[in-house]
């Protein structure tokens, strides 16, 4: 059977066991020395004999103890409580027989008055009791405690790996549609030999592509490099379809070096594409502003129209704005927030997050 | 000579289509669009024979306008292109003869282009095309002979359509194409897009017939018409359409065997 105990966490049980046993026999021999050493009388040598022999007894049933404490672990809470007092009495009636025994030898030996060995046994049978009581009770809290915390600390790794995992899913995924259009585009401009732009347009795929693929989701990145990244995307696009679509950015210097997440931006600019340029046959103008006030980085992506041929302004937006609701919340909980409302014919989503700022030596490179 | 209209949003995509089917024979532009609505204007005032159509489009969308036409008497033949999951179309039940995936490649083009030829020299005077595939059926059937009765597989092949479901001939399929859930079924003169898997095709047709080439290809051995080894162990296919297939590594001994080369 394989144990589902980390051998890591086993190691560690071992060694408070250990430790807990040499302590406790430690602080029993010289409970049972105090009297003697305080009267000042030395003891005989058979006394001193017993002594060490309980003593290394008392390691070897402590180790038992510990083993079947260990082995039952796994039962039920009652159960296991159960089997430790029955093999706690059972050792300390055991253990005290064999002292009792011992003493009786030692009676002879030291030529003593004889005493039944059931009253031995019976006087000398309460520390035993107390001994392995004391111990297997120490030994059950510790070994549930650290159940307990280990598995606390599994729960906190679970946590972890899913919030990871949910960070990872809500990355920037690029979209099919857009890669193979651009494709079709590039190949547009090398069968029309137009082999500059086609070149151009290659190098700004790639930089696009790149950017997108080295894109940590649970980094952040200077809003300078957000707003470049968001350009490219645009400068794709814009030789897609044209002079229907017009960009704007707005961006004071002073907030370049401020933190976003990664492509943050992405799935708004993607959406305004989606919704308000590709449907148009008119230009439309997409901007995208950053300003700051009372240590919030406010950020909008706004767009002049959504007004289909013949439809109804459409005001979709898509997973990618439950994406960056999402992302956000992630990112800074409660302290960052999303507004999204139709303005006139077009679309505004404004996002806001605590204004951060790069180190300057980063902010310089 | 055939009349062509080119349909799609980006100019840089009708550019390149003009481009392309300049490369081929016996057709002629006749105009561009660039949303669903204009195309519809110019489908009326032209008349053209065929529509390459941009599944993605402001206003009306390539669908949208499909089906739309789908009512009027002599309907252009459509041929839809997208840039990505050609079989999303399947949902919306729309009849074309082809669909394209952007890039499309010339040959591609061609291959489209030459089912559409099939396509109108063999309509009928009703223009009911939903008859085509018994014709070529028959046509097939004569060389190949009546299947036998009481055979363990399927001869023909349900495919739902906008009026309920049509059954197309396995003679009369040249290839089928796989992705994901969906199978394209390529007829000499139409495609149809089916919610299939390949595994469970090839349980139900005759492997003496219709033999599986590929993770995503089967061809119908007797649209083979040639192969091709461009070495180090590779072959391909050439069939009867055109197209050039490369057979999968897995898939060689069993090829070989039917093809008995």
């Amino acid at each position: 059977m394989r144990s589902i105990v980390p051998e890591q966490f086993r190691r560690r049980e071992f060694l408070i066991a250990a430790l807990l046993t040499v302590l406790l026999w430690a602080v029993a021999l010289l409970l049972w020395c105090a009297r003697d050493l305080v009267s000042g009388t030395v003891f005989p040598w058979p006394y001193k004999r017993l002594l060490i022999e309980t003593f290394v007894l008392g390691m070897v049933f402590s180790a038992v103890l510990a083993a079947a404490i260990g082995l039952c672990r796994r039962l039920p809470r009652q159960a296991m409580v159960a089997v430790a007092a029955v093999a706690a009495i059972g050792i300390a009636l055991l253990h005290g027989f064999i002292d009792a025994q011992s003493i009786a030898a030692i009676n002879v030996e030291l030529r003593l008055p004889p005493t039944p060995l059931i009253e031995i046994f019976y006087r000398g049978l309460m520390p035993f009791v107390l001994i392995y009581g004391l111990y297997a009770t120490a030994l059950g809290l510790m070994l549930s405690e650290m159940t307990v915390r280990e598995s606390e600390r599994r729960l906190v790794e679970a946590r972890h790996a899913t919030q990871q995992a949910q960070l990872a899913a809500l990355r920037f995924q690029l979209n099919p549609h857009f890669l193979f259009n651009t494709l079709n585009a590039i190949s547009s401009l090398i069968v029309t030999r137009r082999n500059e732009e086609a070149e151009r347009m290659t190098m700004k795929l790639s930089e696009f592509l790149r950017l997108s693929l080295e894109a940590d989701p649970d980094a952040e990145v200077m809003l300078d490099e957000e707003l470049g990244n968001t350009q490219s995307y645009l400068e794709i696009e814009a030789v897609r379809f044209g002079d229907r679509l017009k960009t704007e950015f707005e961006c004071p210097a002073e907030l370049l070096g401020a933190w976003v997440p990664s492509f943050l931006l992405q799935p708004l600019v993607e959406n305004s594409v989606k919704y308000a340029v590709a449907p148009s046959r008119k230009p439309v103008l997409l901007s995208v502003r950053a300003s700051a006030a009372q240590g919030t980085l406010r950020l909008v992506v706004e767009d002049s129209g959504r007004q289909g041929v013949g439809l109804a302004p459409a005001t979709g937006t898509g997973l990618g704005l439950d994406n960056v609701r999402k992302r956000l919340a992630a990112f800074y909980g409660a302290q960052a927030s999303v507004e999204a409302q139709a303005k006139g014919r077009g679309f505004a989503v404004q996002l806001a997050l605590p204004l951060r700022y790069a180190r300057m030596q980063q902010a310089a490179e | 000579m055939m009349r062509v209209l080119l349909v799609d949003d980006e100019p840089l995509a009708i550019e390149r289509m003009q481009v392309a089917l300049a490369t081929i024979p016996d057709i002629e532009v006749i105009g561009t669009a660039s949303d669903g609505i204009e195309a519809g204007e110019k489908i009326v005032a032209l008349r053209p024979d065929l529509v390459f159509l941009d599944v993605q489009m402001p206003g009306l969308s390539g669908i949208e306008l499909a089906q739309s036409l789908a009512q009027t008497p002599e309907r252009p033949e459509i041929v839809f292109i997208t840039a990505f999951n050609r079989f999303a179309i399947e949902a919306f039940e729309v009849e074309a003869v082809d669909y394209l995936l952007k890039p499309v490649s010339f040959d591609r083009l061609r291959i489209a282009v030459e089912r559409v030829r099939r396509r109108r020299e063999l309509l009928d005077a009703d223009g009911r095309a939903a008859e085509l595939d018994a014709v070529v059926a028959a046509l097939r059937g004569d060389e190949e002979g009546e299947p036998e009765p009481g055979q363990a597989f399927d001869n023909g092949i349900w495919v739902p359509c906008r009026q309920g479901s049509v059954r197309v001939p396995v003679e009369t399929i040249d290839r089928i194409e796989a992705a994901r859930d969906y199978v394209l079924l390529n007829t000499p003169i139409k495609s149809y897009i089916l919610r299939a898997k390949m595994t469970e095709l090839e349980r139900r047709l005759d492997p003496k017939v219709m033999v599986r080439i590929h993770r995503s290809h089967m061809v119908r051995l007797g649209a083979v018409t040639g192969i091709e080894r461009p070495g180090k162990g590779s072959l391909r296919l050439v069939l009867s359409d055109g197209a050039n297939l490369q057979v999968g590594p897995n898939y060689q001994d069993q090829v070989v065997r039917a093809l008995r080369l």
